[in-house]
C-alpha cells in the first residue's frame, strides 16, 4: 500500500472512530431516560419550607389498571403533617393526616367533682358491683 | 327527664331519656336486651357461649349471629394489637384468679400457660383447644349502641344510655349536648375535665377499679401481664363501640402510634400515663382541668 493510502485508510479509522464516540454519547444524551414501568417520584418544597413527597403508581388489578397517588407533606423538622392518597381516575382523595396530628401533653389537676355545675353523668371507669367481688373469692384470703 | 336504672354486666347502668317518658314496653325491651346480653355472653355466667367452648376439643364449631359479629370486632382488635388484645384471654383471667368455675388456686407465675388460638369464618369458629371467651374490652360499647338502637327506633330522640360509665348519648331536648366530667383513674372525687357529647359514645377505663393482687382487668395477653405504662384512658367516637375499641387499643399500643390507632375508630382520645402526664388528641371534645 502506498504511503497516502496508508495514511488515508488511518484518517478514515480515526474518523470513523471519532464519529463512533460522538454518536455513542450524542445517543444517550438524546435517549430518553427509560422510566421505571408505572411509578415515579417528586419532591416539592411548599411556601412554608415543608416538603410534599409524591409518588404515582400504577399496577394492575383484575380488568382494570389502578393508579393512585400518594403523597406524605413534611414539616420543616421532618415529621408527618399529612398523608393522602389520590386515586387517578376519579379524582377522590382520602386524606390520612388525622393519624398523624400533633398530640398534645397536659398535666392534669383536676376539680373536685363537688365544684362542677349542670354535670349530666361522671364518665368512669365502670363502678364495679357485687358481681365483682364474688368473681375472686379465693382471693379474699391472700 | 326519665331515668331508668339496673344492674347488668356486673355494673349500674342508667338510661336518660329527656323530652319523653319511657314507656312500659320499651323498659322492658332495655332490661330484656340486657339481661339477654349478660347471660349469652358473660364469662362469668355459666351457659353463656363465652363459656360454651370451656371443655371443647379443638374443631370448628357454629356460634349465633351475634356472638360472631362481637368475635368478628375482637378478631380486629387482636390483629391491630398483633395479639396483644385477644378475646381467648379468658382461661389467663381464670388462672390468675379473676372469676369462673375453678378448683384450684389461682397462680401468679402464668409462663407455662399458652393462649389458645382461635379463627372465624362467618359464623363458624375454630379452636386449637377449650378456650374460655371474654368480650369486654368492647362488649359493653356494643351493647350499650344496641340499648340506644332499640330507643331509637322507638322514637325516642332524646337519650343518654349509661353503662357503668361507658355511653353514648345523642343529645338534651333542647338540642343541647350532654355534658359529662371525666373522674380522674384513681381519685373518685375528682375531674379530670368536662366533655360534650352530641351523638357520640364515650369509654372511660383505668386500671384502678378491677384490682387483685399485683393484677388488674387490662391485660396484655401475649405478654400475660397486666398493662403497666397506661393507668386510664377516655376515648370518644360515633359509637360507644368505636370508643370501647379505642380505649382498649390505647392501653396497648406505643405511644408513639396512639393518632394512628385511634384515628382508625375515628375518636379523639384522653391518655393517663403512669407517670402523671395526659396526652390528649386535638379536637378533643372538651376541656381539661389543667
Amino acid at each position: 500500500m502506498s504511503s497516502a493510502k496508508r495514511i488515508g485508510l488511518v484518517v478514515a479509522i480515526i474518523v470513523l472512530a471519532g464519529a463512533f464516540v460522538v454518536y455513542r454519547n450524542y445517543a444517550r444524551v438524546q435517549t430518553p431516560a427509560t422510566e421505571e414501568p408505572g411509578s415515579n417520584g417528586t419532591v416539592e418544597v411548599l411556601p412554608d419550607g415543608s416538603r410534599r413527597v409524591s409518588a404515582t403508581v400504577s399496577f394492575d388489578a383484575p380488568g382494570v389498571v389502578e393508579v393512585y397517588t400518594f403523597s406524605l407533606t413534611l414539616d420543616t423538622n421532618g415529621v408527618i403533617a399529612d398523608a393522602k392518597t389520590e386515586d387517578a381516575k376519579t379524582g377522590e382523595v382520602s386524606s390520612h393526616n388525622e393519624a398523624f396530628t400533633k398530640e398534645l401533653l397536659k398535666v392534669i389537676k383536676g376539680k373536685k367533682l363537688s365544684e362542677l355545675k349542670n354535670v349530666d353523668k361522671i364518665g368512669t371507669s365502670s363502678l364495679t358491683t357485687s358481681a365483682f367481688n364474688s368473681a375472686i373469692p379465693t382471693l379474699q384470703s391472700f | 327527664m326519665q331515668e331508668l336504672k339496673f344492674e347488668s354486666m356486673g355494673t349500674a347502668w342508667s338510661v336518660l331519656a329527656d323530652s319523653a317518658d319511657l314507656t312500659e314496653e320499651a323498659r322492658q325491651a332495655i332490661l330484656d336486651y340486657a339481661g339477654g346480653f349478660d347471660r349469652r355472653f358473660s364469662r362469668f355466667l355459666p351457659d353463656s357461649e363465652a363459656n360454651a367452648f370451656r371443655n371443647s376439643p379443638a374443631g370448628t364449631y357454629t356460634v349465633s349471629e351475634e356472638f360472631a359479629a362481637l368475635l368478628r370486632i375482637a378478631k380486629k382488635l387482636e390483629h391491630m394489637t398483633a395479639g396483644r388484645f385477644n378475646a381467648a384471654v379468658g382461661g389467663l383471667f381464670e388462672r390468675v384468679g379473676y372469676g369462673g368455675a375453678r378448683d384450684t388456686l389461682p397462680e401468679d407465675d402464668v409462663s407455662s400457660y399458652s393462649l389458645p388460638v382461635w379463627s372465624l369464618e362467618g359464623r363458624e369458629i375454630t379452636i386449637d383447644c377449650p378456650v374460655v371467651f371474654d368480650v369486654g374490652g368492647f362488649g359493653k360499647g356494643y351493647a350499650i349502641d344496641r340499648t340506644a338502637e332499640l330507643l331509637k327506633n322507638r322514637g325516642f330522640e332524646h337519650l343518654l344510655v349509661d353503662g357503668g360509665g361507658d355511653m353514648y348519648g345523642t343529645r338534651k331536648r333542647g338540642g343541647e349536648p350532654w355534658r359529662v366530667a371525666i373522674q380522674h383513674p384513681g381519685k373518685e372525687d375528682t375531674a379530670a375535665g368536662m366533655l360534650e357529647l352530641i351523638d357520640a359514645g364515650l369509654a372511660v377505663s383505668d386500671t384502678f377499679r378491677r384490682r387483685w393482687g399485683a393484677w388488674h382487668h387490662i391485660i396484655d395477653a401475649k405478654g400475660k401481664k397486666p398493662v403497666r405504662n397506661v393507668i386510664g384512658c377516655a376515648a370518644v367516637a360515633s359509637s360507644a363501640c368505636d370508643a370501647d375499641c379505642a380505649t382498649s387499643l390505647l392501653f396497648l399500643a406505643s405511644s408513639e402510634t396512639y393518632p394512628a390507632v385511634a384515628c382508625e375508630f375515628g375518636s379523639k382520645y384522653l391518655i393517663f400515663q403512669s407517670d402523671g402526664s395526659a396526652r390528649m388528641s386535638p379536637g378533643w371534645p372538651g376541656e381539661l382541668y389543667e
